[in-house]
C-alpha cells in the first residue's frame, strides 16, 4: 500500500509525465520519488501516512472480530479458559512478548536511521527486527508443534488423545474392545459416539426429554450401555507416546476444543501478520540497499514501522488474554 | 457552520469560475490516448478503472436480474412452473429455487449495489470533482478492481458448480451444513470486502489530501460528502464481514465451535457479526446514491442546492448511526428484550437525516428551472421510491410490527424499494447524468424517458403487491405458497416483466449511443462542478489547464448555447 | 391516539392485515395503522410536492431559476422536529406492545413447539403427548385441490381429518405459553393471525405467548429459511371454543392406539414425527435413504472420518435415530436431525422398517468397522 509512493511502480504513468512535465506550475524540480498525481512531496507523504493509518484501523477491526469471539465465549463459558490456559506455556509467551517489544525498538531505530539516510545502520536495524520476527515465529513453532503432538487441535480435530485423561482413554479403549468383538450382540452402534457430552447437541436445556422412559429400553436390549461409558472398564491406557505436558486441575469442560479454536485463530492470524511484516522488512532492506532513503524520502520505512508496531501491539493484548487469563 | 456563499455577486472567497472559452479538446481523450488491451488492463487511470468497473457491475446486474426473472416466473404460480426444466425431483426443484434467490441476492448485494456507485461512478467522477489528476493511490485502485474481478470469478464459479442455497445472509447452522458451494462463495465475499475497503481507503485519503486550493470541506460538491461518509463506513465495517466469513469457513472446515451449536457455538452470534457489517452495508448502498441525487436535483433544477450543510451533515450522521442499529434485523431471533428495545430506539434516529435530505431536495426544486431530462426523472423517481422504502423501514423498526412482518414479503418489498428502487435507480440516473462525460456521446432523451417510465411503473407493480401479501403473512424465501397469495404474485411477476423491458431498452439505447450518438459538449446539463469544466470525455490527466475550484452550485453564470447544446461560463464574478 | 388506531384496526381481515384473532393482534394492528397513516401523510405530501414542482417549474434548457435561495433555518427545524416527535411515538408504541408480548402470565397452558427439518412437533406439558404438524399431509391436500382431485369442501373435510391427530391445538381465551426449539437449523414459529413470531434456535429455547380470542383454524408457517423444505413446513393452529373441548381432543389425539400391530404404529410414527419428509418407503431416494429393504442390508457409512460398514439390525437403526450424526450413510448429507422418539416409537419404527422388506444379504457377513 505504501508502494504507491514509489516511482518504479508507476511505469505506466511515467510515459505521460513527459508530455505533462510543465503542468505543475510549482516551479521547482520534482523529487524523483514523487508520483505524477501529487503536487508536492509533502502531500504525497501525508497521503501515504493517512492511508496507512486507515489500513491499520481495518486491521484492528479484523482482529476485533476475533476478540469478540473471545469475549463472548469467555463470558458464556469462563471455565473453558480456566482449564485451557494451563496448556499454554507462560514462559514461552513472556519470551515472545519481550522479543516483540525489543523488535519494536529496533524498528523505531530503523526509521530514525532512514530519516538520517545512514544506509548501513538502516540495514542493521531492519535485520535485527527481521531476526526478532523470526525468533518469534520459531518460538511459536515450538509451541504449536507441542499442541499438535498432544492432539490439541482446533475444532473437530481436537482429539487430545495422547494426554492422560482417564475419561478419554476409557472411551478409546472401549471403542477398540468393542470393535474387536463386534459380532457380539452388544449394541455396537453406540461405540462410535465420540463423546456425547461434548460433541452432541444439547437440545432441551433444563427440560426432561419428552417421554423418554428407560424401562421400555430394557425390554428391548436388556442393557443400558448406549451412550454410557461407565459400563465397561477401559483398563489401562495403552500406547501413550508423549508424556502429558500439563494436567489441568479440574474436569475437562464441555466443548474444551473451543479454547484451542480461539487460541489458534488469534495467534494464527497474528502469526500471518508477523510473516507479512518480515516480508516487508526484506523489501525495505532491498530499497535501503539501493540507497533510496534519506531525509527527503523515507515513507516506506515509516509506514512499514507503523505496521510492525501494530503487530506488536496486538500481541501485547494476546499474551495476557490467552496465557495469563484466570 | 458555514454556508456556501449565497451571493454570487460579491465573491470574498474568490471562487468565481474563471472566464473560459468553450472547452475544446486539445489532445486525445482518456478513451483514445492509448489503444492496446493492456493499456486498459494495466491502466492506473481512475477513469478507465471506473469504466471497467461500470461494465463489470452492469454485467453482474444483468446476471442478477435474469435470475430475478427466473424467480418471478417460478412464483407466478404456486405449482412448480419452470424449476422442472432444471431438475426432475420435487426436492431438487425446491433446491433449485433456493439457489436462485440466494445467488440473486448475493450477486446483487456484493457485486452490484455495493461497488456500483462508489467504485464505478465514484471512481470516474471523484477526482474530477476534486480537480485532481487521480485518486491518491492509483495502483491500489487497480488492485481493488482486480479484487472485484476475482470475487466475481468466485461467484461465477459458485454458479457453475451448482450454486449456493444458504440465503444471502449465510445464517448458521444451515450454512455450516449446506451441501452447496458455501466456501467459494464466502471466499468471494471476503475478497470483495477487501476490494471495497481499499476503494474506501483510497477515497478518504483522496478527499482529505487532494482537494484543490480554495475547496474547503464545505465547498465540496455533496457527492463528495456522500462518498466520504460511505468510505468511512466501508473502512470501518467491512473488516468485520471479512473476519466473519473466515470464521464461518473455519467452522465449516474445522468445526471451531463459534457459530454452529453442534460444536458448541452460537448461531445468534453469527447474526450479530453478519449484521454488524451488513447493516452499515445497506447505507453503503444508499448514501452514495443520495449523493448522486443531490447533484442531479441541483444541476437539472439549475438551482443552488437547498440546505447544503444539512445534507452534508446528514450523510455523516447516517454513517455514524448506521453502526448502532444492526440488531433490528434480529428482533425475533432471541436476543434479549433490552437489546431489542435499544436497537429499535436507535433505528429511528436514521430516519431523521433521511427526512432532512428528502425535504431539502424538494425545496431545491422549488422555484428552480427544472429540465425534465432522463437523469432528472430518475432523480425524482428516487425521491418517491425512497420515501416509500424508507417509510416502510419505519414499520419494521417498530418492535410489535416487526414481530409480525419479519421475514415476510413486506421485508422483501422494503429492501427492494431502498436497494433497487432507490440505490439502483439513482445509479442509473447518475449513469445518464455522467454518460456524456464518460463516453463523449449523447443518448436518446426520447427513449430515455420512455424507459425510465417503464422501469418506474414496472417496479411499483412488482413490489407494491409484495407489501400487501407480506403484511398478510406471506413468508419470504418460499418456493411454493398458499393459494390465497397467487393473485398478488401474478401482479408482481407481470410488473417485473415490464421492468425488465425497461432495462433492456436502456441497455439498447445506451449501447446505440456509443455507435451513433451525437457528440457531447463539455457541459450538456449546465452543471458547475469541476467535471463540467473539462472536455467530454476528459483528457488522460483530466484537465488541460489546472482547474481552480468553483462554487459547484452556482448556476447563474452559465448560458445555454442551443447550437452546441452546451452551457458556457459567461461572466467574471 | 394509539387507541384510536387500535379501534380503526378492525376485527375483520383488512386489505393489509389478516384477520386478527389474538390478544396481540389489536395492539399490533393499531401500531401498524398508526405508522401507516403517518407514512401515508408524508408520502402524499411528498408526492404532491414533487409532481407539482415538476410540472410548475419545468422549463426548456437554458432557463434560469426564479430564485437561488438556499437555506431556511426554520424549515429545517420543522422538518427535523416533526419526524422526530413522530418517530418517538412510533418507538414508544412498539416498545409498550413488545414488553407486553415478552411477559407471559404464569398460569398459561404450556406447549413445546419443536421444529425440525421440515416438520413441527408439539409437546403438551399437561399429558406429555407429542403431536406432529403433519405438513406433508396438508401439502398433499393442497396438491389435490390444485390438480382438481378435491373440491373445496372435500379439502376442508380432509384437513379436518388430519387435524384430529395433528396440528397445534389451543383453547380460546386462555393464555398459551409456547416454548420454541429447533432440532437442527434455524426455523421460526409464525402465526400471522396471532401476529406472533419467534425464531427456533438450535441449542436455545424461545418463548411466545398469546391468548386466542376466536375459535377457528389458522395457518402456522416456518418463517426462517431452513433449506429445501422451508416453504412446505407449515401446519395449522386449531383454536377450540372451550378448554374442555381442547382437553378432550388432547386426550384422544395424544395417544397411540397401542392395540394396533407394531408396524402399523411405526407407519404412524413415520408420518407423525416427520421421518416422511426425508425417508421414502418405496425405494425412492429423498434427503435420506429409503427405508424399503433397508433392514438387514449392509450399510456403508463414515464414522468420525473413517469408513465402516454394518448390517442394519435393530441396534443399528436405533442408534441411527438416537445419534444420527455418528454414522453418516455414504452418499447422503449429514442432515438427519436428532428427533426425540420415545422408546416405544423407536420400537415401532423398527418393526415398520422390518415390514418394508427385509434383506438378508448382509446378515451372514461378519461386522467390520475400521
Ligand atoms: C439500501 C438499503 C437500505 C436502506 C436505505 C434501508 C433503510 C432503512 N431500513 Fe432497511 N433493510 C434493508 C436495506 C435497507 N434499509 C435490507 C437489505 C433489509 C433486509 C435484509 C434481509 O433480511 O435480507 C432491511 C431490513 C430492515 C429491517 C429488518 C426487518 C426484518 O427483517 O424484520 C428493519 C427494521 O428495523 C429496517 C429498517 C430500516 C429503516 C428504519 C431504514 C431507514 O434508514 C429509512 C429512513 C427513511 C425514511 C424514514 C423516509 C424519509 C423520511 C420521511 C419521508 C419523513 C417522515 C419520517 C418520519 C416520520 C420518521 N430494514
Ligand atoms: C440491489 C439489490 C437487488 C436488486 C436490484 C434486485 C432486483 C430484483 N429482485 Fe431481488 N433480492 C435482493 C436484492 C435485489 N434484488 C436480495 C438481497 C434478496 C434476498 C435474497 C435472500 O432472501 O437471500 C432478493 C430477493 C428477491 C425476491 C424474494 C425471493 C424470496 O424471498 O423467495 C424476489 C421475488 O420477487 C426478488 C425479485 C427481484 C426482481 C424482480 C428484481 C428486478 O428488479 C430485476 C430487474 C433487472 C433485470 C431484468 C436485469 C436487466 C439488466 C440489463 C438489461 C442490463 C443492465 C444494463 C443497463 C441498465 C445499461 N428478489
Ligand atoms: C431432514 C431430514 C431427515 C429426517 C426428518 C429424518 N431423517 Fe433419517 N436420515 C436422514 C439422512 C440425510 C440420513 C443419511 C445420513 C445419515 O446416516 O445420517 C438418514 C439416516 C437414517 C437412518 C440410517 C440409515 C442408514 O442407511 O444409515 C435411519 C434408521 C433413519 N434415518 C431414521 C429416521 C427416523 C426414524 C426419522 C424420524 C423420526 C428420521 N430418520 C428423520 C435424514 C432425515
Ligand atoms: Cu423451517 Cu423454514
Ligand atoms: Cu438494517
Amino acid at each position: 500500500m505504501s508502494g504507491d509512493a514509489h516511482p518504479n511502480e508507476s511505469k505506466q504513468q511515467a510515459g505521460h509525465d513527459e508530455d505533462h512535465a510543465g503542468g505543475h506550475g510549482d516551479g521547482h524540480g520534482h523529487s524523483p520519488y514523487q508520483a505524477h498525481h501529487f503536487d508536492t512531496m509533502k502531500q504525497q507523504f501525508e497521503a501515504g501516512k493517512l492511508g496507512m493509518w486507515l489500513f491499520l484501523a481495518t486491521e484492528v477491526l479484523l482482529f476485533g472480530g476475533l476478540f469478540c469471539f473471545y469475549v463472548v465465549t469467555k463470558s458464556n463459558n469462563p471455565e473453558l479458559f480456566k482449564w485451557g490456559h494451563h496448556f499454554l506455556d507462560k514462559r514461552w509467551g513472556a519470551t515472545n512478548t519481550m522479543v516483540l517489544l525489543f523488535s519494536s525498538l529496533t524498528m523505531a531505530l530503523a526509521v530514525r536511521e532512514a530519516q538520517l539516510g545512514r544506509k548501513n545502520r538502516i540495514l542493521f536495524f531492519l535485520g535485527l527486527t527481521f531476526l526478532c520476527g523470526g525468533a518469534f515465529m520459531g518460538i511459536k513453532y515450538v509451541e504449536y508443534s507441542k499442541k499438535f503432538h498432544e492432539g490439541l487441535f482446533p475444532g473437530q480435530y481436537f482429539v487430545y488423545g495422547n494426554v492422560i485423561d482417564s475419561e478419554e482413554a476409557r472411551v478409546h479403549q472401549q471403542e477398540e474392545d468393542l470393535l474387536a468383538h463386534a459380532d457380539l450382540d452388544l449394541p455396537v452402534a453406540s461405540v462410535v459416539i465420540t463423546d456425547p457430552k461434548t460433541r452432541g447437541l444439547v437440545l432441551q436445556p433444563g427440560l426432561p426429554p419428552s417421554g423418554l422412559s428407560s424401562s421400555a429400553r430394557e425390554i428391548e436390549h436388556g442393557d443400558e450401555s448406549s451412550g454410557e461409558h461407565e459400563a465397561i472398564d477401559g483398563g489401562d491406557t495403552p500406547g501413550l507416546a508423549i508424556a502429558p505436558s500439563h494436567l489441568p486441575p479440574g474436569p475437562r469442560p464441555a466443548n474444551a476444543h473451543i479454547f484451542f479454536s480461539i487460541y489458534f485463530c488469534l495467534t494464527g492470524l497474528h502469526g500471518i501478520h508477523v510473516l507479512i511484516g518480515m516480508a516487508v522488512m526484506v523489501w525495505l532492506a532491498v530499497l535501503a540497499w539501493q540507497g533510496r532513503f534519506g531525509p527527503g524520502y523515507f515513507t516506506p520505512v515509516d509506514l512499514g514501522g507503523l505496521y510492525w508496531h501494530l503487530v506488536d501491539l496486538i500481541w501485547i493484548y494476546l499474551f495476557p488474554l490467552l496465557y495469563l487469563v484466570e | 457552520m458555514s454556508q456556501p456563499p449565497m451571493d454570487a455577486q460579491s465573491d470574498p472567497q474568490g471562487l468565481a469560475p474563471p472566464v473560459s472559452a468553450p472547452v475544446e479538446a486539445t489532445g486525445p481523450s482518456y478513451l483514445t490516448v492509448t489503444k492496446t488491451i493492456s493499456s486498459w488492463a494495466f491502466t492506473l487511470d481512475h477513469k478507465r478503472i471506473g469504466v471497467m468497473y461500470l461494465i463489470g457491475v452492469l454485467l453482474m446486474f444483468l446476471l442478477g436480474g435474469l435470475i430475478a426473472m427466473l424467480i418471478r416466473t417460478e412464483l407466478f404460480s404456486p405449482l412448480a412452473l419452470i424449476t422442472p426444466l432444471f431438475a426432475d425431483t420435487v426436492e431438487a426443484q425446491a433446491d433449485m429455487y433456493n439457489k436462485w434467490f440466494t445467488t440473486h441476492g448475493a450477486i446483487m448485494v456484493f457485486l452490484v449495489i455495493i461497488p456500483g456507485v462508489p467504485a464505478a461512478l465514484g471512481n470516474f467522477v471523484l477526482p474530477l470533482l476534486l480537480g485532481a489528476k487521480d485518486v491518491a493511490f492509483p495502483k491500489l485502485n487497480l488492485g481493488s478492481f482486480y479484487l472485484w474481478v476475482t470475487g466475481a470469478v468466485f461467484f461465477l464459479y459458485v454458479l457453475l458448480t451448482g450454486g449456493l442455497d444458504t440465503g444471502w445472509t449465510f445464517y448458521t447452522p444451515y450454512s455450516a451444513e449446506s451441501g452447496t458451494a458455501v466456501i467459494p462463495a464466502l471466499m468471494g465475499v471476503f475478497i470483495l470486502g477487501f476490494s471495497s475497503i481499499f476503494t474506501g481507503l483510497n477515497f478518504i485519503v483522496t478527499i482529505h489530501k487532494m482537494r484543490p486550493p480554495g475547496m474547503t470541506w464545505f465547498k465540496m460538491p455533496l457527492f463528495l460528502w456522500a462518498t466520504y461518509a460511505t468510505a468511512v463506513m466501508q473502512v470501518l465495517a467491512t473488516p468485520v464481514i471479512g473476519i466473519t466469513v473466515l470464521l464461518l469457513i473455519l467452522e465449516r472446515t474445522l468445526g471451531i465451535g463459534i457459530f454452529d451449536p453442534r460444536n458448541g457455538g452460537d448461531p445468534v452470534l453469527f447474526q450479530h457479526f453478519f449484521w454488524f457489517y451488513s447493516h452499515p452495508a445497506v447505507y453503503i448502498m444508499i448514501v452514495p446514491p443520495m449523493g448522486i441525487v443531490s447533484e442531479l436535483i441541483a444541476v437539472h433544477s439549475h438551482k443552488r442546492i437547498f440546505g447544503y450543510t444539512y445534507i452534508a451533515f446528514s450523510s455523516v450522521a447516517i454513517a455514524i448511526f448506521s453502526f448502532l442499529v444492526w440488531g433490528h434485523h434480529m428482533f425475533t431471533s432471541g436476543q434479549s428484550t433490552t437489546m431489542n428495545i435499544i436497537f429499535s430506539g436507535i433505528t429511528f434516529s436514521v430516519g431523521l437525516p433521511s427526512a432532512i435530505k428528502i425535504f431539502n431536495w424538494i425545496a431545491t426544486m422549488y422555484k428552480g428551472a427544472i429540465s425534465l431530462n432522463t437523469a432528472m426523472l430518475y432523480g425524482i423517481s428516487f425521491i418517491f421510491l425512497f420515501t416509500i422504502g424508507g417509510l416502510t423501514g419505519l414499520f419494521l423498526a417498530v418492535l410489535t410490527i416487526d414481530t409480525h412482518l419479519h421475514d415476510t414479503y413486506f421485508v422483501v418489498a422494503h429492501f427492494h424499494y431502498v436497494m433497487m428502487g432507490s440505490g439502483l435507480i439513482a445509479f442509473i440516473g447518475g449513469l445518464h447524468h455522467w454518460w456524456p462525460k464518460m463516453t463523449g456521446k449523447m443518448f436518446s432523451e426520447y427513449w430515455g424517458r420512455i424507459a425510465c417510465g417503464l422501469v418506474f411503473v414496472g417496479f411499483n407493480l412488482t413490489f407494491i403487491p409484495q407489501f400487501v401479501m407480506g403484511s398478510l403473512g406471506m413468508p419470504r424465501r418460499y418456493y411454493t405458497y398458499a393459494d390465497k397469495f397467487e393473485g398478488y404474485h401474478q401482479l408482481s411477476t407481470m410488473g417485473s416483466y415490464v421492468m425488465a423491458v425497461g432495462f433492456f431498452l436502456i441497455a439498447y439505447y445506451l449501447i446505440q449511443s456509443l455507435v451513433s450518438g451525437k457528440k457531447a459538449p463539455p457541459n450538456p446539463w449546465g452543471g458547475n462542478s469541476l467535471e463540467w469544466h473539462t472536455t467530454s470525455p476528459p483528457p488522460l490527466l483530466n484537465f488541460d489547464e489546472v482547474p481552480v475550484a468553483t462554487d459547484p452550485y452556482d448556476y447563474e453564470n452559465l448560458e445555454y448555447d442551443p447550437a452546441t447544446g452546451n452551457y458556457e461560463t459567461t461572466k467574471v464574478g | 391516539m394509539n387507541s384510536l388506531f387500535t379501534m380503526l384496526a378492525q376485527s375483520k381481515p383488512t386489505f393489509w392485515l389478516p384477520k386478527p384473532v389474538s390478544n396481540f393482534a389489536g395492539p399490533v394492528d393499531g401500531d401498524f395503522y398508526f405508522v401507516y397513516w403517518v407514512s401515508m401523510f408524508f408520502l402524499v405530501l411528498i408526492t404532491a410536492l414533487l409532481v407539482y414542482f415538476m410540472w410548475k417549474f419545468r422549463t426548456p434548457p437554458g432557463a434560469h431559476a426564479q430564485s437561488q435561495t438556499d437555506h431556511h433555518l426554520m424549515l429545517e427545524v420543522v422538518w427535523t422536529v416533526i419526524p422526530l416527535i413522530l418517530s418517538l411515538m412510533m418507538f414508544w408504541y412498539g416498545y409498550r406492545g413488545y414488553v407486553a408480548m415478552q411477559t407471559a402470565p404464569s398460569d398459561g397452558i404450556s406447549i413445546i413447539a419443536e421444529a425440525q427439518k421440515w416438520a413441527w412437533n408439539f409437546s403438551y406439558a399437561s399429558n406429555g403427548a407429542v403431536i406432529p404438524g403433519m405438513s406433508d399431509d396438508f401439502n398433499d391436500v393442497r396438491e389435490k385441490v390444485r390438480s382438481g382431485e378435491f373440491t373445496a369442501d372435500e379439502a376442508a373435510a380432509a384437513e379436518d381429518k388430519i387435524l384430529e391427530k395433528a396440528g397445534l391445538h389451543v383453547p380460546m381465551g386462555v393464555p398459551i405459553d409456547i416454548t420454541v426449539m429447533a432440532a437442527d437449523v434455524l426455523h421460526a414459529f409464525y402465526i400471522p393471525a396471532f401476529r406472533v413470531k419467534k425464531d427456533c434456535v438450535p441449542g436455545r429455547t424461545g418463548k411466545v405467548w398469546f391468548i386466542a380470542n376466536e375459535a377457528g383454524i389458522y395457518d402456522l408457517y416456518c418463517a426462517e429459511y431452513c433449506g429445501q423444505g422451508h416453504s412446505k413446513m407449515h401446519t395449522k393452529v386449531v383454536v377450540h371454543e372451550t378448554v374442555e373441548e381442547y382437553e378432550k381432543w388432547l386426550e384422544i389425539a395424544g395417544s397411540y392406539d397401542e392395540t394396533l400391530p407394531f408396524d402399523q404404529n411405526g407407519a404412524i410414527v413415520w408420518k407423525r414425527r416427520g421421518c416422511i419428509s426425508c425417508h421414502s418407503v418405496d425405494g425412492s431416494k429423498k434427503v435420506g435413504p429409503s427405508w424399503k429393504d433397508m433392514f438387514g442390508s449392509m450399510r456403508k457409512f463414515t464414522a468420525i472420518g473413517r469408513p465402516g460398514e454394518l448390517v442394519a439390525d435393530e441396534a443399528y437403526i436405533e442408534d441411527s435415530i438416537r445419534y444420527p450424526m455418528n454414522r453418516i450413510a455414504d452418499g447422503y448429507p449429514p442432515q438427519m436431525p436428532v428427533v426425540k422418539l420415545t422408546e416405544k416409537e423407536i420400537l415401532w419404527v423398527i418393526e415398520y422398517i422390518k415390514s418394508l422388506g427385509q434383506n438378508s444379504g448382509g446378515a451372514q457377513n461378519p461386522r467390520k468397522e475400521n
